[in-house]
């Protein structure tokens, strides 16, 4: 019953001030991104996180998570529509929505998306709120050995679970763990790998990496090739499924909320997995399995409520452990150590006005975004027209000012234009990049528990063994890596290869 | 050897090896433990991640002889794709060096304008890149109070 109570002193912050005007910024700005195939919400949160500087916490944060479940939304538009799916998570959406649109019941598929994506998302910030403060009650038993394990467990699951090649996702991740070990060393600050630079003495910049790995890489890509294709959009007229489909769709929604939410939770996931694994669940369900593929609408309301409520439960490993669970999770909590806050076990303790604000915005968000989309979808849709050769010079023009503006200096561009260059040349040689963006990340406070767990145990590192939860952790790293290489092939058959969320 | 059959994998590994020797061999410059903590030295992490990351290099360099993959001479896009790329590499290095210089208008018009004219007449990437210079100039500078690199007249 308190987190009902922190929740309503939340509501009361979330719609005070700008924070409602952040939050419409935020998830119109998803919407855009949702919609624009080749910005993904990773690209959009880390392009925009520049501009937060000199917002207020809550303000930042309520604007960026704004972006990433926004993005969910707006990946449905153009994956009904046209076909093309605006975000990764949508694609699913693509193979019954589109039908429905060529039927002349494009307005029942948004409708029904929009309508599953707020239940979704709803049912997901519910779950945040009753198992977010219990998760990080049990994690604060958790000392320096149980977090450096449990941060290995994290990226373990990512590396195995991500990506074409389990060998790949090591090696980026261990390249994303050297380079965070530049600059300052948390044991005695002894100055690492700057090579007399003042700049590099205070390390890179991880919105530099995260803006060149994914935002540049992604503009190159599009310079590949001519993305200007003008489409003829269906007419969207009735926006709500007929009498005898609304048991069908609520049935597809509500399991959709509960496996999205669980899905959200596991590290190493992302938007794409709940949605296939709904799509299928559906399938096996129906009682017509072979209108699928040809304009079920509960292949619509099953993988988009899947896909938003996946947000909701994603939060909770980055907010009561710390542990972003995919790239786009890895620049909010960039966010917020950015703005002076580091999500853990001690967040809902040391800063519980903000997360329960954080919390109460996603509802007020949720409300925005059926709002825009149930009457709006059509116009939404038209931001595809835009070609690509205006779109790429905006974006690069503002990813090169976004990142000046971290620390007003050309060094942090240089870094991007860099890491944008390298990670092209690694995209094309197959490598994953989102393990790169994770361990950055963690890097720090990986050796920085690291040094405290040795502190603790006098430099014996076999202690580590006798701690129970560590052995456990230990062996789920070990049974992720072994499972992870057996049944790489199976999952890149069903799910694909590609990075989400990029 | 055929060099044109060569896989790009290959060829990144083969960077990535370089890159990280360097980075092993530096990390003895530091101290692996602190014998005054009992604790991990600010060498100690680097050491076994370049170290464990070079073996991993260099199985992946056997695997990637046999995998399938672009080759070098696939890995750059052809034609007018890649001449795209090359003036965006070259823009953003020009920008780079030359924002603190000649100020950051002049600097993102040039690289607006490049980029704007791959798809549009002339005139119309001049006003184009006029245009969102502008609004970005605006909106960051003025509005964000982002102290963007200028030249002597302000801009």
């Amino acid at each position: 019953m308190e987190n009902v109570t922190y929740l309503l002193a939340g509501f009361a912050d979330a719609l005070t001030g700008m924070t409602p005007l952040y939050c419409l910024i935020g998830v119109v700005a998803g919407m855009v991104v949702g919609v624009l195939p080749g910005l993904g919400p990773t690209a959009g949160t880390a392009l925009l996180l520049p501009m937060t500087y000199g917002m207020s916490t809550m303000d930042a944060i309520v604007m960026l998570a704004g972006i990433y479940y926004g993005a969910m939304y707006g990946g449905t538009i153009t994956s009904v529509l046209i076909n093309t799916p605006g975000e990764a998570a949508s694609v699913v959406t693509c193979l019954d929505g589109y039908p429905m649109a060529k039927q002349g019941r494009a307005g029942a598929a948004l409708g029904v998306a929009a309508i599953g994506s707020f239940i979704g998302g709803i049912v997901s910030m519910i779950g945040l709120i009753f198992l977010g403060p219990l998760v990080a009650s049990q994690a604060l038993k958790f000392g320096p050995p149980e977090m450096f394990c449990l941060m290995l467990v994290g990226l373990t699951l990512v590396i195995s679970l991500l990506g074409k090649s389990l060998l790949k996702g090591m090696i980026v991740a261990f390249l994303g763990l050297a380079l965070s070990l530049i600059g300052i060393a948390p044991a005695g600050g002894t100055i690492r790998y700057a090579f007399g630079s003042d700049n590099l003495m205070g390390g890179i910049d991880f919105i530099s990496i995260a803006m060149g790995a994914f935002g540049l890489t992604e503009i190159f890509g599009n310079l590949e090739s001519d993305l200007s294709v003008k489409t003829e959009l269906p007419k969207v007229k009735g926006l709500f499924p007929e009498k005898e489909e609304r048991r069908v769709v609520a049935g597809a929604i509500a399991r959709g909320s509960v496996l999205g939410f669980l899905l959200g939770l596991v590290p190493g996931t992302n938007s794409t997995i709940p949605a296939v694994i709904s799509y299928s669940m559906e399938k096996k369900l129906s009682k017509h399995p072979e209108k699928f593929g040809e304009g079920a609408i509960e292949g619509v309301a099953g993988p988009e409520t899947a896909n938003n409520s996946y947000c909701g439960g994603a939060l909770v490993p980055l907010f009561t452990l710390g542990l972003p669970t995919s790239p786009s999770m890895a620049v909010l909590l960039g966010a917020f150590i950015m703005h002076g806050v580091t999500p853990g076990p001690r967040l809902f303790e040391d800063h519980g006005p903000l997360v329960w604000a954080v919390i109460a915005s996603m509802f007020v968000g949720n409300v925005f975004l059926v709002i825009l989309n149930l009457p709006l979808a059509r116009m939404w849709a038209q931001i595809t027209r835009v070609p690509s050769r205006i779109l790429v010079p905006i974006i690069t023009i503002v990813a090169l000012f976004g990142v000046y503006g971290l620390n007003n200096s050309m060094f942090d561009v240089v870094c991007m234009i860099i890491f944008g260059i390298l990670a092209y040349f690694l995209k094309k040689a197959d490598f994953p990049l989102a393990p790169l963006l994770l361990t950055f990340i963690l890097g720090g406070e990986i050796e920085f528990s690291l040094v405290q767990s040795m502190t603790m145990f006098r430099g014996d590192f076999t202690q580590f063994f006798a701690r129970p939860i560590c052995i456990v952790l230990m062996v789920i790293i070990v049974a992720t890596l072994i499972v992870g290489s057996l049944t790489a092939k199976k999952r890149i058959e069903k799910f694909g290869g590609e990075e989400a969320e990029v | 050897m055929d060099f044109k059959k060569l896989k790009f994998s290959t060829v990144m590994t083969v960077f990535l090896i370089i890159i990280m020797s360097v980075y092993f061999a530096m990390s003895f410059q530091y101290s692996y433990m602190d014998a005054s903590s009992y604790s991990i030295g600010s060498g100690f992490l680097p050491r076994w991640c370049s170290g464990i990351m070079l073996v991993l290099l260099v199985i992946y360099f056997f695997r990637s002889l046999k995998e399938e993959g672009l080759t070098i001479t696939e890995v750059m896009p052809k034609g007018v794709g890649l001449f795209n790329i090359l003036l965006c590499w070259a823009g953003l290095i020009l920008f780079a060096v030359l924002a603190d210089i000649v100020g950051v208008v002049i600097a993102s018009m040039a690289l607006l304008f490049s980029l704007y004219s791959r798809g549009c007449k002339w005139y119309r990437a001049l006003i184009y890149s006029a245009i969102t210079t502008a609004v970005c100039f605006v909106v960051f500078k003025v509005l964000l109070e982002i102290p963007l690199p200028t030249n002597q007249w302000g801009f």
